[in-house]
């Protein structure tokens, strides 16, 4: 459904992202590892649009997407969890909530239901700024407002850093159900914990210094860890 | 005390009409990031409209009708200074997003062009109209007597701020448009057309601006320069009151009005004018991002 061929990002002069290819099927949860400053970011944020200086072929559906803007991209679909959450601070959680909206096909301004039986804690604090939330709350408002145009391609950039446990259980548990319940939608994670990604994604691939060095359905410690460890 | 009400209440009429022209500055800043130095031109176009609507009604329409032309000019200044801020943000700003010190170049002499216009069509002399009958006279409040026309201008820039917020606050397009002040890269990342954001409120901010010249016609005389008087003290407001933010606006807006009469009355012209700039140096050397400013606890 999403492909990838010979991607090739760079800022300003130097390439950091060479000849990346890969593609998320249907349905399915790809988990995109690797260590810090290797890359993970930046391939999603040129899958989602928004970094100038993308060579290579994004295809989406058939499509090629590669020149389109973010704001094209959502409207097909693409719902987006940056690192940093980046939720919009002076307004409140309904209306992040409700800017979610402005990506989906229907113009119906309400919010479903659904949303909150993720994340109830947003229902008590819709009249809230987003700024004010905690870390935490911030993240499941994030994952909130991605999810509530339905969409059919899930970016999820670290979603568990930094937040207490509890919290990351639920955003885990959160991707499962959205993983079993909704086949139609494909997950592009970014992910740090070993244990979690392997109990949720049916494919993986592993990034270092800029290139895809592993990929495969399974995940063997013995064969990754050294890719992994720091 | 009275003299000191009467300024008091010209300061108010000040900072209403400092308010409306600084509005449009703070959204354009605030959403674009965009220094507009042609905004004082945009009141001046405002400002030509009425002339003109005065002088269409003076030929072409029957003497009784002639009050309506005030009514009428300024949801036409509106509209034209609104057309005009979309042309030049199509043509010039647009390709200048980020690199502000171009912008402000490139927005200074689209505003000398503007000028040469009028003063091309209109004339180098100063034109006037003449106040409709419904704003002759005074008025008395509080026992003072005021203008008709002082209240009139205070009533409309409280009408246009109150539209202004309705739109801000309550409609979709006014959350879109607060969504990309705030982050303009998630903004484009949950769909909102970025593109179509930014044209339509420079465009509500130009808008604002022609108001602002419809109601200057009414205190003062028409030139091509009318704009420049006032687009200093506006960019005053604008930093004082913090940017990007509307409250933050309306506050300093009235304090700068209202100081600015009173040290006035006190001194003199000149020296009123050096000693409000003293106090904005000393205020933002205490609080360098304005009154009010916007900080969160997002992640950096």
């Amino acid at each position: 459904m999403l492909q990838l061929q010979q991607l090739e990002v760079s800022y300003e002069e130097s390439i950091v992202i060479r000849d990346v290819s890969l593609q998320v099927k249907k349905g399915d949860v790809v988990c995109l590892m690797g260590r810090n400053g290797v890359g993970k970011t930046t391939i999603i944020k040129a899958i989602m649009g928004i970094l100038q200086n993308v060579k290579g072929q994004i295809i989406y559906q058939g499509e090629e997407i590669t020149n389109k803007p973010a704001n094209y991209r959502a409207r097909k679909g693409f719902g987006f969890v940056p690192q940093g959450r980046d939720i919009f601070p002076q307004l409140t959680v309904y209306e992040n909530i409700i800017l979610g909206m402005e990506a989906s096909k229907n113009k119906k301004q309400s919010i479903d239901e659904e949303i909150y039986q993720y994340f109830p804690v947003l229902k008590e604090m819709k009249d809230r700024r987003g700024g004010d939330l905690s870390g935490g709350q911030q993240q499941q408002l994030a994952i909130a407002r991605a999810l509530v145009s339905k969409p059919s391609l899930l970016l999820l950039d670290e979603p568990t850093e930094g937040i207490q446990p509890n919290i990351v259980e639920d955003i885990q548990h959160v991707i499962k159900e959205i993983k079993q319940k909704q086949s139609e939608t494909s997950i592009l994670l970014v992910e740090q914990s070993f244990d979690f990604a392997k109990s949720v994604a049916d494919y993986f691939y592993i990034v270092d210094k800029g290139r895809v060095v592993y990929e495969g359905s399974e995940l063997i410690e013995e064969q990754v860890g050294q890719l992994l460890s720091v | 005390m009275e003299a000191i009400l009467i300024q008091a209440f010209n300061g108010l009429s000040l900072g209403s009409i400092l308010l409306l022209i600084a509005l449009g500055l703070a959204i354009t800043f605030g959403l674009m990031k965009v220094i507009n130095m042609a905004h004082g031109e945009l009141i001046m176009i405002g400002a030509y409209t009425t002339y003109v609507m005065q002088t269409i009604f003076t030929q072409y329409m029957p003497a009784g009708l002639f009050d309506l032309y005030f009514i009428l000019a300024i949801p036409c200044a509106f509209i034209v200074a609104a057309l005009v801020g979309m042309l030049l943000e199509y043509t010039v700003i647009r390709h200048l997003y980020g690199r502000p010190l171009d912008s402000l170049l490139a927005t200074f002499g689209v505003g000398l062009i503007l000028q040469q216009t009028a003063r091309s069509i209109f004339g180098a002399p100063n034109v006037g109209i003449v106040s409709p009958s419904f704003l002759e006279g005074g008025m008395n409040v509080f026992g003072m007597t005021v203008p008709v026309t002082r209240i009139f201008i205070i009533g409309l820039v409280v009408v246009c701020l109150l539209i202004l917020a309705f739109y801000l606050y309550k409609t979709n397009s006014g959350r879109r448009t607060r969504a990309v002040m705030q982050n303009r890269e998630m903004a484009s990342c949950v769909g909102i057309s970025t593109r179509r954001v930014d044209i339509t409120t420079f465009a509500i901010g130009a808008g604002i601006a022609g108001v602002a010249g419809a109601i200057l016609t009414l205190i003062g005389p028409i030139g091509p320069a009318i704009g420049t008087y006032y687009i200093v003290d506006a960019f005053m407001v604008v930093v004082v009151g913090g940017v990007g933010m509307l409250v933050g606006t309306v506050v300093s807006a009235f304090g700068v009005g209202v100081m600015n009469t009173l040290f006035e009355y006190w001194t003199d012209a000149s020296m009123g004018k050096v000693l409000i700039f003293v106090l904005i140096v000393l205020f933002l050397q205490w609080r360098p991002s304005g009154l009010f400013s916007l900080r969160t606890r997002s992640l950096d």
